[in-house]
């Protein structure tokens, strides 16, 4: 457990969280990091093998809405935000390999979407 | 000073036909005016649509029509709160532009009740932090010592509160951020149980502990918007079916006698000696306004936080992942050679501050395979035993109380150290983890450093039982109205 964080490499991490790191900024948030992560080790001291998780605060049962229609927003009204639009769509940068326009589809590479 | 301090004052005085819905719009602006480039408690304010608002309220009632509970007091909204008018940033460069298309629910109930939204309110990046610090668009100030924190996330709702800049607040709460600003700026703030308020429009932090709650000037106010703003909404499944009471008629009913809990853990060697002595003081208020006072076992308290920092940043990790560029917010400038990938990792590097990204990196950690049993479900099991800890605590008593905080209000920048910050929130964390009910009260001041800093003590109790904490902080303040900056 104690050297949780120093395997996981910071790197590794942030492109699991899509963050960028800049190398100046690499040494301090590790640091707070490896602070932060050794706090939490306090969990350590408790007894918890026969405890079943509490995954909610949520006491209710989960219940189910009639599949009413209802109108949606309109379309304008959603791109108002979007940092780029054409027309009536989100404009975004190309996604798809320039060499294989002509290729079938399935070959296309829709890259790393979070 | 506002010429009202509290919603009920100036309800009554409107209806009375002693003042009307825009001279009070007009005094709030004035004081907005005059104070908020000192305070720098609001982000935004909709002078033109609050005057127009309140016009209309007035011409309603020269009618004779009912203008709501509310009749046109003006409400300040925390910048993590969706409202149609201006913009939601939740204090992130991330959201600096970005204009909802929707009313969250409980705006639009307190519209409903004749509320005017007269402006949004900063706090902390997407609510996390316990200072108001945190904030793209600068740290707020404390209203009773500038140089200090008014305390986070919803640090601009409780100054502008404390500081006559509007009759209440909205603010939400995931590990503390109502009830630990009211306690800095001396105001009274309410988490109330999970699923009371709806959550739709709220922006997602930690999704099993967010919760929308009132900050205001009087016991009375808060059971006033608690009610507007409580009941199911079926927008958010998690919104309770449950009755909401009238609490308002219900706080001045006289109730039976209330036994309280004090936690060993609520005189701590961890607290400022001034928090202990404050809390000793209090305690013998509460007994004072009749309640009788027991000593309670809490000792799982200490792993609030440890429990708190695992599950809050591990959902917080999830739900910042809609923040790519794509659909809406900030977008960085396209790079030639960027893929997708690219872009989303420099759109988020430039958009979110360094607590925010700390907080992703950590749920990221948490969450990631290998870690995931060590931590995040060890975290979950924690929380199933706060939770059974405070059933047993409620079986012998009906509220337990302790101090909001460990320290009255800290100077901006002491605390730049994240352990030394979420200790801050060592109190109010557990609150959250287990989904009950909790409010911070005013309960005197603290002399340091020649300023007078308000003390804040916490009452927490069942879940639903929102008309306990409130009877309990009604008669407090009854009992001390001084505490509550009511005199005369």
């Amino acid at each position: 457990m104690h050297d949780a964080f120093h395997e996981k490499t910071l790197a590794t991490l942030a492109r699991l969280a899509r963050l960028r790191i800049d190398p100046g900024e690499a040494a301090e948030l590790r640091e707070k990091l490896e602070l932060v992560i050794e706090s939490l080790r306090r969990l350590d001291e408790l007894e918890l093998d026969d405890v079943e998780p509490m995954t909610h605060a949520d006491a209710g049962r989960n219940r189910l809405d009639e599949d009413v229609p209802e109108p949606a927003m309109a379309v304008d009204e959603l791109l108002r935000n979007a940092p780029a639009t054409e027309g009536r769509h989100i404009a975004v940068p190309k996604v798809i390999d320039a060499g294989r326009e002509d290729g079938d589809e399935s070959s296309h590479d829709h890259r790393g979407r979070p | 000073m506002l010429p009202y301090r509290t919603i009920s004052a100036y309800v009554e005085a409107v209806r009375a036909g002693r003042t009307t819905a825009r001279q009070m719009v007009d005094a709030t602006l004035a004081q907005i005016d005059a104070q908020n480039s000192r305070l720098n408690a609001y982000r935004e304010v909709f002078t033109e649509e609050a005057r127009a608002a309140a016009n209309r309220i007035d011409e309603h009632m020269a009618r004779g029509a009912d203008p709501g509970p509310l009749a046109g007091a003006p409400i300040s909204i925390k910048d993590n709160i969706a409202t149609t008018l201006g913009r939601t940033s939740a204090g992130s460069k991330m959201l600096a532009d970005y204009r909802s298309p929707f009313n969250a629910t409980a705006v639009e109930r307190l519209i409903d009740a004749g509320a005017i939204i007269i402006g949004k309110v900063q706090c902390d990046e997407f609510g996390m932090g316990s200072s108001g610090e945190n904030c793209a668009f600068g740290p707020t100030r404390n209203p009773h010592d500038t140089d200090r924190v008014p305390g986070g996330s919803s640090s601009g709702a409780a100054a502008a509160v404390a500081a006559g800049l509007c009759l209440a607040s909205i603010g939400s709460d995931t590990g503390g951020s109502v009830r630990l600003p009211a306690s800095f700026c001396g105001v009274v703030g309410v988490k109330p149980t999970y699923g009371r308020v709806s959550r739709y429009g709220l922006v997602a932090y930690g999704s099993s502990l967010d919760c929308i709650g009132p900050i205001t000037n009087s016991v009375a106010d808060a059971a006033q918007l608690l009610q507007i703003m409580s009941g199911h909404d079926p927008r958010d499944s998690t919104s309770s079916t449950r009755d909401v009471f009238d609490f308002t008629k219900e706080i001045e009913r006289p109730g039976k006698p209330m036994r309280l809990g004090v936690p060993k853990k609520a005189r701590s060697d961890k607290n400022d000696d001034a928090v202990n002595d404050a809390f000793a003081r209090a305690v013998d208020h509460f007994r004072a306004s009749g309640a009788e006072i027991i000593d309670v076992d809490f000792g799982l308290a200490d792993y609030g936080l440890a429990t708190y920092y695992v599950l809050a940043p591990a959902e917080a990790s999830s739900n910042l992942a809609r923040y790519d560029g794509i659909r809406y917010g900030h977008r960085a400038e396209p790079v030639a050679g960027d893929s997708l990938e690219d872009l989303y990792a420099r759109t988020r590097a430039e958009g979110f501050g360094e607590e925010v990204k700390r907080r992703i990196m950590l749920g990221t950690f948490v969450l990631s395979a290998g870690y995931h049993d060590a931590y995040y479900v060890k975290a979950l099991k924690a929380r199933r035993l706060i939770h059974d800890a405070f059933t047993e605590v409620f079986s012998r008593c009906d509220a337990m109380i302790t101090p909001t905080a460990s320290m009255p209000a800290f100077r901006i920048g002491e605390r730049a150290d994240p352990i030394r910050m979420y200790q801050c929130d060592r109190y109010t964390v557990n609150a959250n983890i287990a989904g009950i009910c909790a409010m911070s009260l005013p309960a005197g001041t603290i002399e340091q450093d020649g300023s007078s800093l308000p003390f804040g003590v916490q009452l927490q109790a069942p879940v639903f039982a929102e008309m306990t904490l409130l009877r309990i902080a009604r008669q407090l303040e009854e009992s001390q109205p001084s505490w509550a900056g009511r005199e005369s």
